[in-house]
């Protein structure tokens, strides 16, 4: 064949390519917007304060919609996105309502049997948020995916089951098998609630405790979370000096992660012990979280050890502890902090200026009080 | 001689074929990227960050030398992204028109206590300003340096560890910040994130927010649409899917700004300081063996003026291909060097041989044809069907962007603007595509003849 006409060939069949994505264009472009699912969605979105309520007819209405399986898909993102801001009792009409529909046979089905780990993982997603526990042991397997996102959206489905239990198995799944940063898993774990709060002042007890024992020679260290073996205690003589060094990365990790959960929760309960811990620890990551969350928290019995990160090497800690001391109002700590307005970093000489300000404004007030108490 | 032109116009037809092979496989990468990247962001909660403080603050950096017919929106159109906590800095750059006036005006600046840290070398700060009005706001006044120096001095000025980089002409959506962001907390790695850019021309803004988008009247702006659409939705994603992003567009990036420290800012004495800063972060980093992403966003859009006439397009299009001719050079030893991964053995060569050579191969093809035809080495019905086949080849690239976004995101809603951005796409080949790798060949001898001049595009108001 001549090399004209192979080319005219290829014109033809380049034509035929451009005919066809032209006309998928246009196709797509009709079906979504297309006036039929519009319809869907308007009835949707009319019939669900009804159908939510529990009448009849409306359900009825909504599970006639369902004909397609993209009227499903399309439903199942509509509960979806409208799950999003729900919470208590408005979730268990939303479960009612997908129990009536079949949603919630269609998804559990779809995540047992779906071979795509994305499917599965978006199916675990609402079953979750429609608080379904027997979708619980299936969305805890996805946790062990290769895939980072479907660990991700899986991690995200456990949170919405807030079983305070499963908040360390999510957080070593998260930390574990996908590349995500601290700030992204506290805001991944913040879904599980506040109720999660006790167990991690529980968690953080036992590492303060742990920090205790590595003084003393002969201790047994175990990581946080994990029971101490009976019987096989591990002499650790030679981290009694140091007791940093018992806090491995993922060790140091979760603290950052429970100690941000707290503050976020605003937990007033685990101020002493955050106190305590920031006595002990000299991860700087860590010991970031803990200024911040203390100057939120409000201990005074972090002062002298806030006072003497004022004398840190990173730069980080000194500016984030001059904060805390203006946040906690400790006026004794004037002299110390005026030093810093000197300090290398223009970050930490404009704290420094900002918290000797606030303090002079808290030594006025204290003064008028105790003039007032006078007269 | 006549078997030479004979041979040649099949090589030409060869090249062709080869270069838009390729861009077809990344066209069904990105497909797939995209439809994934669709399913798992329905799956995330964007708007969850708003409830919480596990967020990283951004600070958005806009560069601004004489741009007084666009600088208030713009940065009103900063100052009004949806985002927890944020900080706007303008560089002015040594305005020379009404800028600084626009801004004390619009934003009542008065001078900042607060001082600069010169973390990277740039030209002399003479004032720092914050708004009495905009609490988030801070202007940098400075000696003119360029583009980059702006940068640089931005970077040194803003105070939180996401800088994100958008130009003066420029709005960002107001959901974009939080999507570009996620993969900063999705993955430690993440050093530098790019988000699409698309023409503003013909959209209705107000307030600095694009509120309906429509296609752009001049027909020069809707072939540049088309343009755009191919280059972010398949070109990046694609290379970004191979771990080997080139370039995130310096109309709409954002950076880890100790990453942007570490390898020392801009470099100022480049026209393609936005692609140049790329190469030299792959550098750097796989130097230090350090784990690293550069990542591209199919999401996340900032809405940019296009030139609508030729004479400013030219000038744009001459200085990105001396910009692509320089940073390739100024990092010449990613070349084929395995050590950087995908982006030495693959992405490197591809850019050089497929993107910096193809204006001139292009053009030397029509040529040859021409002359191929005359000396009647070929038949002109052969010629023609060459020609026709490397056009067609394009015209399907370009439809196969318009099918993609009309699947995945659907920006350009209307029926009648999806039937005229395809008319475009089929129109492109015939004048348009030459008249851009004409001045893209221009670009190339302006590189060769060590020209560095910027050349300021006209802006409009908004």
């Amino acid at each position: 064949m001549s090399a004209f006409r192979i080319i005219l060939v290829l014109i033809a069949l380049e034509l035929i390519t451009i005919t066809l994505l032209l006309v998928a264009t246009l196709l797509t472009q009709a079906h979504k917007s297309g006036s039929r699912m519009r319809r869907r969605m308007e009835l949707w979105e009319t019939m669900l304060p009804a159908a939510l309520a529990g009448e009849q007819q409306a359900v009825t209405l909504i599970r006639a919609s369902l004909r397609s399986e993209a009227a499903w898909k399309a439903f199942h993102n509509f509960i979806d996105e409208n799950l999003r801001h729900e919470q208590g009792d408005s979730t268990l009409s939303f479960r009612r309502l997908s129990r009536h529909v079949r949603l919630t046979d269609r998804l559990h089905r779809q995540l047992v049997r779906s071979r795509d780990p994305l499917d599965r993982a978006a199916a675990a997603r609402t079953l979750a948020r429609l608080r379904e526990r027997v979708a619980e042991e299936t969305v805890l397997e996805l946790l062990k995916s290769k895939d980072p996102a479907v660990v991700l959206v899986a991690a995200y489905a456990t949170a919405s089951f807030r079983d305070p239990r499963q908040l360390l198995p999510v957080f070593r799944a998260i930390y574990g098998r996908t590349p995500i940063t601290l700030h992204g898993a506290a805001e991944l774990l913040s879904g599980f609630g506040e109720g999660v709060c006790p167990v991690i002042h529980g968690l953080l007890q036992g590492a303060v405790g742990q920090y205790e024992a590595t003084s003393t020679p002969g201790a047994m260290v175990v990581p946080i979370g994990t029971a101490a073996p009976v019987g096989t205690a591990v002499p650790i003589n030679t981290v009694a000096a140091d007791p940093e060094q018992v806090v491995d990365r993922d060790e140091a990790a979760a603290q950052v992660v429970m100690v941000d959960l707290l503050t976020f929760y605003r937990y007033r309960p685990a101020a002493s012990t955050l106190a305590q811990l920031l006595t002990f620890t000299t991860n700087e990551e860590v010991l970031i979280h803990l200024v911040k969350a203390l100057a939120l928290l409000g201990d005074a019995s972090a002062v002298p050890r806030l006072s003497e990160l004022l004398g840190h090497p990173s730069w980080v800690v000194r500016r984030q502890s001059i904060q805390a001391l203006a946040a906690l109002a400790v006026v004794e700590a004037a002299p110390a902090v005026r030093a810093l307005l000197g300090d290398d970093n223009l970050m930490v000489r404009a704290s420094a200026h900002d918290t000797l300000r606030a303090l002079q404004r808290a030594r006025a007030r204290r003064r008028k009080k105790v003039v007032e108490a006078l007269t | 001689m006549k078997e030479v032109l004979y041979y040649l116009n099949l090589l030409f037809l060869a090249y062709f074929v080869l270069v838009n092979g390729f861009y077809l496989v990344l066209i069904g990468l990105s497909s797939h990227v995209v439809r994934r990247y669709s399913r798992v962001t329905a799956m995330t909660e964007y708007e969850g960050i708003f409830g919480t403080t596990f967020y990283k603050p951004v600070s958005v950096i806009v560069p601004a030398h004489n741009e007084e017919a666009t600088i208030v929106h713009t940065v009103s159109s900063a100052l009004s992204v949806r985002y927890p906590e944020l900080e706007v800095v303008v560089v002015n750059d040594g305005s020379i028109d009404g800028t600084w006036h626009e801004l004390v005006r619009a934003f009542n600046l008065v001078p900042s206590p607060a001082t600069v840290s010169y973390d990277i070398p740039c030209q002399t700060v003479r004032g720092l300003y914050e708004s009495l009005t905009h609490p988030g706001l801070r202007v940098v006044d400075k000696e003119q340096g360029g583009k980059a120096d702006a940068l640089n001095a931005g970077i040194n000025a803003s105070s939180f560890p996401l800088v994100c980089n958008i130009d003066a002409d420029s709005i960002i959506d107001v959901r974009s910040m939080v999507q570009i962001t996620r993969p900063f907390l999705e993955d430690h790695r993440v050093v530098a994130v790019g988000g699409v850019v698309m023409p503003s021309n013909g959209c209705d803004i107000q307030n600095g927010e694009v509120k309906n988008i429509k296609l752009a009247r001049s027909t020069l702006a809707r072939f540049q649409t088309i343009e755009y659409l191919r280059a972010f939705l398949f070109g990046r994603i694609g290379w970004s899917r191979l771990n080997s992003l080139m370039i995130v567009s310096g109309a709409f990036a954002i950076f880890r700004r100790t990453a942007l420290v570490e390898v020392g800012g801009y470099r100022t004495d480049t026209v393609g300081e936005d692609m140049e800063l790329v190469l030299r972060m792959h550098r750097a980093f796989a130097d230090k063996k350090k784990p690293y992403r550069i990542v591209f966003l199919p999401d996340p859009i900032c809405w940019t003026q296009v030139p609508e006439d030729l004479k400013s397009l030219s000038k744009q299009r001459r200085r990105w291909h001396r910009g692509l001719a320089d940073s390739l050079v100024k990092n010449r030893q990613l070349c084929l060097n395995p050590k950087y991964g995908g982006v030495g053995v693959v992405g490197y060569p591809f850019f050089a041989l497929c993107e910096l050579l193809s204006p001139v191969v292009e053009m030397f093809g029509y040529f040859f044809v021409v002359l191929a035809i005359v000396s009647q080495a070929i038949t002109w019905e052969l010629g023609l069907a060459i020609t026709a086949c490397s056009l067609l080849l394009g015209t399907i690239m370009s439809m196969s962007a318009l099918v993609l976004e009309a699947k995945a995101f659907r920006r350009y809603e209307g029926m009648r603007d999806v039937v005229t951005l395809s008319i475009h796409a089929l129109l492109e080949g015939l004048g348009y595509r030459q008249l851009h790798s004409f001045w893209r060949c221009m670009g190339l001898v302006d590189y060769l003849r060590r020209q560095t001049s910027w050349g300021q595009p006209a802006r409009k108001a908004f």
